[in-house]
């Protein structure tokens, strides 16, 4: 046990009493108070406060013990005593028992009279049930059955309440312990909506603060002309569908039209898309095989994933990278050689064209499928391999194994990972350098703000029409183990 | 002469196999395959150490020009090993970038952005997962709904409400957002939890319940050690992405605080200009000042500079990271 030396048990007795002189003068006032509310008129009574008080005087009492209890310990010589706690709860005192009585005994009348109306209501909706054999209607009856058993409860409840008080024992409740009463009492299924709202309620405020009226905001905004004032703010008139005329008329970005950004970074998904699809596909089936170093080999795959995208495309870009591309020309000469001998044989000039882009963009598909290639892993690794087994005995050779059955295993998380790539290229694409809000290159968002609004909102649609294009193409193709 | 015999000798018996493998279809056949395995090992071998080297060909670059000296900027002859090794570059960049103050604010705003993001999170995935009630699927569409909508829709009265709200220019604004998962890609990281926890079987669940835990605790004790996976993936992703976001970071947390990749971009607008408020003009001549080379060098070294505690934490947490991917089943 911890010891004290003399000085410092004067100095907690001199704290004990000062605290003891607060508590007294509290209960004072708080007395005080409840004596006069007690006096009053028995029906204009005030009994919300008057709860109020005596829960207050009972947790004053409590801590008075305490801390006297505490004093006589420092008397006794064996501070800190054992085993003393604070008491918690308590009963309601006698001068506050009639109020509450007959409060309580009117409550209770007027919820047998309840009770009685609920029951008649529920003993004619089955009589006519019963009498006109008519089909329906039952959940009504068992509307009016459910409110006859709360009425019963309520009635229930004061009766408890009422014999409580007689006994003298009527005990006083904080408003958390009667909540986590109420709470015990509700059935399983309205608890878990409890906790789900509890759970979300951060993610519900932050949708609705931060996105819900955002977005609402900017549709608003789209339809409106708005204009700086001096001194801040703006001054906006609604114009219909004109910044949406304008947008794919005479509006301008850095000198190209917005139709053209915007068609821009939608073909550049359009190409991106398919290959870094086949790109992180083909490399997770090969790092799901063992070889020899896969475990170096992962680790410098996922090494994109960490990667900031704009330094990487400003090294690649720069004058010093250029520099570099024409030393490693050789390797690419390769390439163009290749689409030469394409078209040598006759082999469509789209084709050509998309091969060579995909080839040239080969950095940026690279350096873009880390994630993808994480999602492809982890679902290949979670197809049952007995499935594989079934095939071999079959005689199935590997081939006919990936496309029977990891392609279709794996089809959801196709979807998934389509989803990802084109919401990854938003961040990317070309538009989000003229559309970001402090823009070193255009002030479109300050000058402007219905325009700036009229194109997000289309690049959103362009984009929305992409996933949704995606899922129509793939609705065949995917396939759910579960249903 | 008795070493080329044994040479000949160690050759005819080889020759010797190769026919004795060759007498019967069957030894024939298997030879064949053989040699058709040990073909397509050698193209994946070629096929990943190529790729391999297209990944980490943007960081050999770097570190190419990086420690390249300053006065051999326009020496053609020097490509991938610069002749005369120096720091000179890192010395510039760093005091263009702030170095040290911006990386001590970029992982301050990074820890901190990615503890809020796996505790809301995790929450919403879990009530998403098991706490379902009626409309709850309507909500998790919403969730989904935030993924597809790009930022550049919701930024603008954001940055409104914002102003109005005097959080302007203050990093508590990320923190709100993210810890009430609004954060970047925060819909992406439910989506993960949900999935995962969806494949915890429900039983463990219902057997603390029957033996009276409440949600909270289920979800503290039971669920919380078994996503370890989980928590790990999405600790990595959110905080790579914050350190890597120029985007929300710029908007809400203006001039005064300022993160790596914003004082990278800044750098890359007004090179010239931060370098000469810095004083770093005393340190190099003028002829090398001003070379567009000598710009595009301080630019690679500051991008590498911006990147390199990353990979530091990713080469450390790598085969935990790699590990948490596969069993995670983010898939479910």
């Amino acid at each position: 046990m911890k010891k004290y030396n003399p000085e410092k048990l004067l100095r907690i007795e001199n704290k004990l009493l000062s605290k003891v002189k607060k508590l007294k003068n509290r209960k004072e006032k708080i007395e005080a108070e409840h004596f006069v509310l007690v006096k009053g008129d028995y029906n204009k009574i005030n009994r919300r406060r008057l709860m109020l008080l005596e829960r207050k005087l009972i947790k004053v009492n409590n801590d008075l013990a305490y801390r006297n209890a505490q004093i006589k310990a420092v008397g006794d010589g064996t501070y800190p005593p054992k085993n003393l706690k604070r008491t918690n709860g308590g009963y309601l005192s006698t001068a506050a028992t009639p109020i509450l009585a007959a409060y309580m005994e009117a409550k209770k009348e007027r919820y047998q009279k309840a009770l009685s109306e609920a029951t008649a209501r529920y003993i004619d909706l089955a009589a006519a049930k019963r009498d006109e054999k008519k089909r329906g209607g039952l959940r009504r009856i068992m509307a009016a059955g459910r409110l006859m058993q709360r009425r019963k409860k309520r009635v229930q409840h004061y009766e408890l309440a009422l014999l409580r008080l007689e006994e003298g024992k009527y005990p006083v409740f904080g408003y958390i312990s009667r909540i986590k009463q109420k709470f015990a009492q509700m059935p399983y299924r309205e608890q878990k909506l409890v906790y789900g709202l509890l759970f979300l309620m951060p993610w519900i405020i932050g949708f609705c603060v931060f996105f819900a009226v955002p977005v609402m905001t900017t549709i608003l905004w789209s339809f409106q002309q708005m204009k700086t004032i001096p001194g801040g703010g703006y001054e906006s008139t609604f114009i219909g569908f004109k910044n949406y005329h304008d947008l794919f008329t005479t509006a301008t970005l850095a000198g190209s039209t917005i139709l053209e950004v915007i068609t821009n970074s939608i073909l550049d998904i359009v190409i991106d898309l398919p290959t870094i699809l086949v790109f992180s596909l083909f490399i997770a089936v090969l790092l799901n095989t063992r070889f020899k170093g896969h475990q170096l080999v992962k680790a410098i795959f996922f090494v994109p994933v960490v990667y900031n995208i704009t330094v990487i495309n400003n090294t690649l870009s720069g004058i010093f990278g250029q520099r570099f591309d024409v030393a490693i020309e050789e390797g690419f000469a390769l390439s163009h050689r290749f689409a030469m001998f394409l078209q040598q044989i006759g082999i469509g000039g789209n084709l050509i064209d998309f091969l060579i882009s995909a080839v040239d963009r080969i950095f940026t598909i690279v350096n873009m499928s880390g994630i993808q290639i994480l999602i492809f892993i982890a679902a290949l690794q979670s197809i049952p391999k007995h499935l594989y087994e079934a095939a071999r005995v079959e005689g199935a050779t590997s081939y006919e194994m990936f496309w029977k059955i990891t392609i279709p295993m794996i089809s959801p998380i196709i979807m998934t990972a389509i989803v990802f790539t084109i919401v990854n290229s938003f961040a990317t694409s070309d538009i989000m350098h003229y559309m970001t809000v402090i823009s070193e290159g255009t002030r479109l968002a300050t000058n402007n703000p219905g325009l700036y609004s009229a194109i997000a909102i289309i690049y959103f649609l362009a984009n929305a029409l992409i996933i949704a294009l995606a899922f129509v193409l793939m609705r065949k193709v995917v396939f759910y183990h579960d249903k | 002469m008795t070493n080329n015999h044994g040479i000949k000798k160690r050759f005819d018996s080889f020759l010797q196999k190769v026919k004795d493998s060759m007498n019967t279809p069957l030894r024939r056949k298997l030879l064949m395959r053989r040699l058709l395995m040990f073909l397509v090992n050698v193209c994946k071998y070629i096929l990943i150490i190529g790729l391999c080297f297209i990944i980490l060909y943007p960081i050999i670059l770097q570190l190419a020009i990086a420690f390249r000296a300053p006065e051999d900027v326009n020496n053609p002859a020097i490509l991938w090993i610069p002749e005369r090794f120096s720091l000179k570059n890192f010395e510039v960049a760093m005091i263009a970038l702030d170095y040290w103050k911006a990386l001590r604010y970029t992982f301050v705003l990074s820890t901190a952005i990615t503890l809020l993001q796996l505790v809301s999170t995790s929450l919403a995935g879990y009530a998403f997962a098991r706490l379902r009630f009626r409309g709850s699927s309507i909500l998790f569409g919403l969730a989904l709904f935030t993924i597809i909508v790009p930022q550049t829709v919701i930024s603008l009265p954001l940055l409104r409400t914002v102003t109005k709200m005097g959080l302007i220019d203050k990093p508590i604004t990320l923190f709100m957002m993210s810890g009430l998962g609004m954060g970047i890609r925060s819909g992406i990281f439910i989506y993960l939890f949900r999935q995962f926890y969806r494949g915890i079987p429900i039983e463990l669940e219902e057997a603390a319940v029957v033996d009276g835990a409440n949600a909270f605790q289920v979800f503290h004790r039971i669920m919380l050690p078994n996503a370890k996976p989980a928590i790990i993936t999405v600790g990595l992703l959110s905080f790579v992405w914050q350190w890597n976001d120029f985007y929300f970071t710029k908007i809400f947390s203006g001039g005064k605080y300022f993160t790596l990749t914003t004082q990278q971009v800044a750098v890359l607008y007004g090179l010239q200009q931060a370098l000469a408020d810095a004083g770093v003009w005393s340190l190099l001549g003028q002829d090398i000042t001003g070379n567009p080379y000598f710009t595009s060098m301080i630019l690679n070294t500051s991008g590498i500079l911006v990147m390199l505690p990353l990979l530091i934490i990713y080469f450390f947490v790598q085969k935990m990271f790699v590990e948490g991917i596969e069993r995670s089943g983010i898939v479910g």
